[in-house]
């Protein structure tokens, strides 16, 4: 292919690093692809030869009909020539038989001529030289074979119309020359032509005349024109079948340049199946092939931007697609091997520049790797700590509590651990550390290295030290408190202290020697000693040698806390033996201090040197003070425990009048309770039991009057309407009572009431028991009250019923409701104009059952007595002022309650 | 009186005197021919779930109303109350309690108890009669009852 791959638009050059496919590719499905083309030029190439052999076919058919035509024209020119050689076949026999006489001549002459017309038969192989091979005596004559005329043969081999014309003539201009040979026959049989014509003259036999009639210019006249049209006949046939032989020839030729073109078509079709692989599919595979020897070489950038030939463009878009993706992993891998090596700087920079102690460290216990803070908290070099192992620096105490976690974590167990322990350093000090361990595996599991994390905690583990003695301090001081409430002697409290300052202070030992009742000299008192201490029971005499000792003096004698170093070259000689014995590196003596005087001294002894300071001292101190404290309650405990005593036996004996009080009061209540419950059955029976006698006393009264009126004169009826006044009055009476009764005992439901809407209602309800009199009420302005709406009512009710009732007399019943705030109260006063009464008996007012009117006011006397229950009830209090005919005034007060609340333990009732 | 199984009003009375004057006063109000009464609360239970002398009653249908003392011989009216809300057939049978009584607490436990009305009975004979033949007029007349 000679075209420029450059320019050619299907196929174009790798591009380095191009990205994107040119402009204008076709997409995959709307072009030609490589299968759709192999196929359409296999087709191609299938019906190409298929139409050649088509062709092929034809020409062999043509072939073969030029063979036949030769054949025919041959066999056609043989029956022209047969025609002409008959004829002089014929006049060589008559001339023959002319010249011999021999008249075997005129019967191979008869014989041609019937074989001619096919009334003989026809010898097999006859032709031109039958008649020569004949007379020569070759052939014997006849020899067989089948009868066919000359004109059935023509037919035979398909001869024309105008052939047979041009026989036909050839036929009729034979006449002449058939009537010379039959004139010249005659004469040699002696007959001649008579006058008419016919042959009929006898003479001699003339064979001279014979042979003049067969030679002679009229014969060879007669045998030209008769030879004409046979000449023309052979040249028709001639032409006819050479113009079949040239048409097929002809054709023949077409056929063979088709079949030439067909092959040179598919000679095509191979020869653009060739260019098109080689453009689309061999070119494009080259240009792969250099992206992948690209890809393989590491150069991913490499991009095709083959479009031709819709497969390879697929497989193409793939290698850009896997280049890409390659080239976009290798510059992931790229960006990750650099940001590991930045994470490797870091990690560097980190463990190198760490606050902390790092180390990687190989399971069995080597540094493999330490940063400089590890160095300078174990004080050795990078290199010597490299050449030894943890276990070289770590303390021995701590080790197995190391190399235990160690195995568990290489066990796998735990995933790591964190301890607090010791190393030596360089310098042979040791050093806190909290160490922090976890372990890295590699890929299969197994043990890599330890990392570990050391922190130097010494400053902490100074400072929890710290924390441990003051705390060991103050149990002492509590347990020392505790002990002077619980210890009942001065002894065992002395004893407790020395205890306590051993086992709980971890003091090595610890003496007390308090002032003899004699000389004031101190005398042991208390004694304890560590267990470990190694320096015996306790032994009066010694400790009385120690109590003299310049340092216990000087603390009896009020110089305060004393603090010695044993190891001080100044100190006393037996203070020094003593510590050297037992090992004591520090004594301190205290003085105990009851009240303002010294009354002994308390001495500890410690193993640590700088175990006093100031700090422990004041604690020490303070611990003293107490003892001294317990110890001098000690002396006034005798005196305490005996006004205990004292007050024991009186609380006794309160207790017991107590108990006897609450069991009266337990029964009393009982039978209160008992009292009330029969109240209260008592006034449930006035409620049913009364009222039902009366009730019939009443309907029956009734029935009386109903029914019988007319049987009873005036004074029967009268009698009967007193007995049911009566039982009106009876029923009143039984209400009010249950009324009363009910008011002491109801339950208070305490609401925020409107008093002077109370009035009013009140007031409209009662109004019609005024009947047709002028009662006129002026309600002013009252505070609310906190008080039980229910009771409240019949409060209002009660009061307002008396003025009404007690202003009957007056042409109009004036009656006003005043009220007003006062502290913690709240009062109410409803006055009236009305009969008033004696205030002497103002007292009597309020009583059950008491009146101060007689009949001519109705009433059962229980109202007043209601309203002052009630107000009693409420907490408030009720008063009454008048004079008779001059008005009465009742006055009543309530709590003021803020907030008002039924305050729970009061039940609603309803109604 | 009337054929147990036509009553429509059931008075349980043990006061004959109270009996009396409340027929009386339906009578006058021509509410009185199917009353049927009982003297305690036992018999008003055997009434009412026809049992013991009433086990003959056809079809045991439930009165119009039941007028209830509450203090009765044998069972007290509330006790029957509480018998009749407790069963299915008389769950909604109305009640009235007529009673002497005027006190709360009776007609909070009536209330409690499921009555439909609570009425004193009145001393006096006129306002008896009122009470007892608006009582009447109301239960028997003017209020329907739940078809059965």
């Amino acid at each position: 292919m000679a075209v420029s791959l450059a320019q050619n638009r299907y196929v174009t050059r790798v591009s380095a690093r191009g990205g994107a496919p040119a402009a204008g590719v076709r997409e995959p499905g709307s072009r030609l692809t490589i299968r759709r083309v192999f196929q359409s030029a296999l087709l191609l190439l299938l019906l190409l030869v298929l139409s050649l052999l088509l062709v092929a076919d034809r020409v062999r058919e043509t072939q073969a009909a030029i063979t036949a035509a030769a054949e025919w024209r041959f066999d056609s020119h043989q029956a022209a020539a047969e025609l002409r050689d008959s004829g002089n076949q014929l006049t060589l026999m008559a001339r023959l038989y002319a010249n011999t006489g021999d008249r075997r001549y005129l019967g191979y002459f008869n014989d041609i001529l019937e074989i001619r017309n096919g009334t003989a038969p026809r010898p097999p192989g006859y032709g031109r030289e039958y008649w020569d091979l004949v007379m020569a005596g070759v052939v014997a004559h006849p020899s067989g074979g089948v009868p066919q005329s000359y004109v059935e043969r023509l037919r035979k081999l398909g001869f024309a119309a105008e052939e047979f014309d041009l026989l036909r003539e050839a036929q009729a201009q034979s006449d002449d020359l058939v009537d010379l040979e039959r004139r010249a026959f005659a004469a040699m049989e002696g007959r001649f032509p008579a006058r008419d014509g016919s042959l009929t003259r006898a003479g001699p036999p003339d064979p001279a005349e014979a042979r003049r009639l067969l030679t002679g210019p009229e014969y060879l006249a007669a045998k030209a024109k008769v030879m004409g049209p046979i000449a023309e006949f052979a040249r028709r046939v001639d032409r006819r079948t050479e113009a079949l032989s040239r048409q097929l020839a002809e054709r023949q030729a077409g056929q063979v340049a088709l079949a030439l073109v067909l092959a040179a078509l598919a000679a095509l079709v191979l020869v653009a199946k060739y260019a098109y692989s080689a453009r689309f599919v061999l070119e494009p595979v080259r240009v792969l092939e250099r992206q992948a020897r690209a890809m393989a070489s590491g150069d991913y950038s490499t991009r095709n931007d083959v479009t031709g030939g819709a497969e390879l463009a697929v497989l193409a878009r793939a290698m850009n697609l896997a280049s890409g993706a390659i080239e976009a992993d290798v510059a992931a891998r790229e960006r990750v091997r650099t940001a590991l090596a930045e994470k490797e700087e870091r990690f560097r920079a980190t463990f190198e520049q760490a606050a902390v102690g790092i180390a990687h460290v190989d399971p069995t216990g080597r540094w493999l790797r330490v940063n400089n803070k590890l160095c300078e908290i174990v004080g050795y070099s990078r290199d010597e700590l490299l050449a030894r192992t943890f276990q070289d620096i770590t303390h021995p105490e701590d080790l197995e509590k190391d190399l235990g976690l160690l195995r568990r974590v290489l066990a796998g167990e735990i995933s790591g651990y964190a301890m607090e322990k010791r190393y030596f350093r360089k310098d042979g000090a040791q050093v806190w550390i909290g160490l922090t361990v976890s372990l890295v595996r590699d890929a299969a599991g197994a043990p890599k290295y330890f990392i570990s994390v050391v922190e130097d905690i010494s400053g902490r583990k100074r400072a929890e030290e710290e924390l441990a003695r003051s705390n060991r301090a103050l149990r002492m001081i509590t347990a020392v408190n505790e002990a002077l409430l619980r210890a009942d002697t001065p002894t065992r409290l002395m004893q407790e202290a020395c205890d306590i300052v051993v086992v709980t202070g971890g003091y090595a030992m610890a003496w007390i020697a308090v002032r003899g009742a004699g000389d004031g000299a101190l005398e042991p008192a208390a004694f304890a000693v560590r267990e470990d201490g190694g320096a015996g029971g306790p032994d009066s005499t010694r400790t009385a040698r120690l109590a003299a000792l310049p340092p216990v003096r000087r603390a009896l004698l009020g110089g305060g806390p004393q603090v010695t170093r044993l190891d001080d070259a100044h100190a006393d000689r037996e203070l020094r033996d003593l510590g050297v014995r037992h090992g004591f590196a520090a004594c301190a003596s205290l003085p105990l201090r009851v009240g303002a005087s010294v009354t002994g001294v308390l001495t500890l002894y410690s193993v640590r040197a700088d175990a006093f300071d100031a700090g422990e001292l004041r604690v020490l101190s303070e611990m003293a003070a107490d003892i001294g404290i317990g110890l001098g309650a000690m002396r006034e405990h005798a005196e305490v425990v005996r006004v205990n005593q004292e007050l024991t036996q009186a609380q006794a004996e309160v207790r017991a009048l107590n108990a006897g009080l609450e069991a009266r009061v337990r029964e009393r209540t009982a039978q209160l309770e008992n009292a009330v419950k029969d109240l209260e059955g008592f006034s449930y029976s006035v409620s049913h039991d009364l009222r039902a006698p009366l009730r019939a006393i009443d309907n029956y009264s009734g029935f009386l009057l109903d029914d019988y009126a007319d049987s009873l004169d005036a004074e029967g009826r009268r009698l009967l309407t007193v007995v049911r006044d009566n039982t009106g009055r009876m029923s009143r009476l039984i209400d009010d009572i249950l009324t009363f009764s009910r008011a002491g005992r109801r339950e208070l439901a305490l609401v925020s009431l409107d008093m002077a809407g109370l009035f009013r209602e009140v007031f409209e309800e009662l109004r019609a028991s005024a009947g047709e009199r002028k009662v006129e009420l002026t309600v002013e302005a009252l505070p609310p009250a906190c008080a039980d709406a229910a009771s409240m009512r019949q409060v209002a009710a009660n009061l307002l019923s008396n003025a009404i009732k007690f202003t009957r007399d007056r042409p109009v019943g004036n009656i006003t409701v005043r009220g007003g705030s006062n502290g913690p109260e709240v009062s109410y006063a409803v006055a009236d104009n009305g009969a008033g009464f004696d205030p002497r008996y103002t007292g009597k007012l309020f009583g059950v059952f008491q009146r101060l009117h007689g009949r001519e006011f109705e009433g059962t006397g229980i109202g007043l007595a209601i309203v002052k229950r009630v107000i009693d009830k409420h907490g408030g209090r009720v008063w009454a002022q008048g004079a008779l005919d001059r008005g009465a005034e009742f006055h009543f007060t309530l709590p003021r309650r803020e907030p008002c609340s039924t305050e729970g333990e009061n039940q609603h009732v309803p109604g | 009186m009337c054929p147990d199984s036509l009553c429509q009003i059931l008075l349980v009375e043990d006061n004959p005197e109270d009996a009396e004057v409340t027929i009386r006063a339906l009578k006058k109000q021509n509410v009185a021919n199917n009353l049927v009464w009982v003297k305690d609360g036992a018999e008003a239970l055997d009434f009412l779930f026809c049992t013991g002398d009433y086990a003959r009653r056809d079809q045991c249908p439930q009165p119009r109303v039941v007028l209830l003392d509450l203090r009765l011989p044998k069972l007290d009216g509330l006790e029957v109350l509480e018998r009749m809300r407790a069963d299915e057939r008389t769950r909604l049978t109305p009640v009235v309690i007529l009673t002497s009584s005027t006190q709360d607490q009776d007609k909070v436990r009536s209330y409690q108890k499921g009555a439909n009305s609570f009425v004193s009975k009145p001393v006096k004979f006129e306002e008896f009669a009122r009470v007892v033949s608006q009582l009447g007029m109301y239960w028997v007349l003017v209020n329907k009852p739940l078809e059965a």
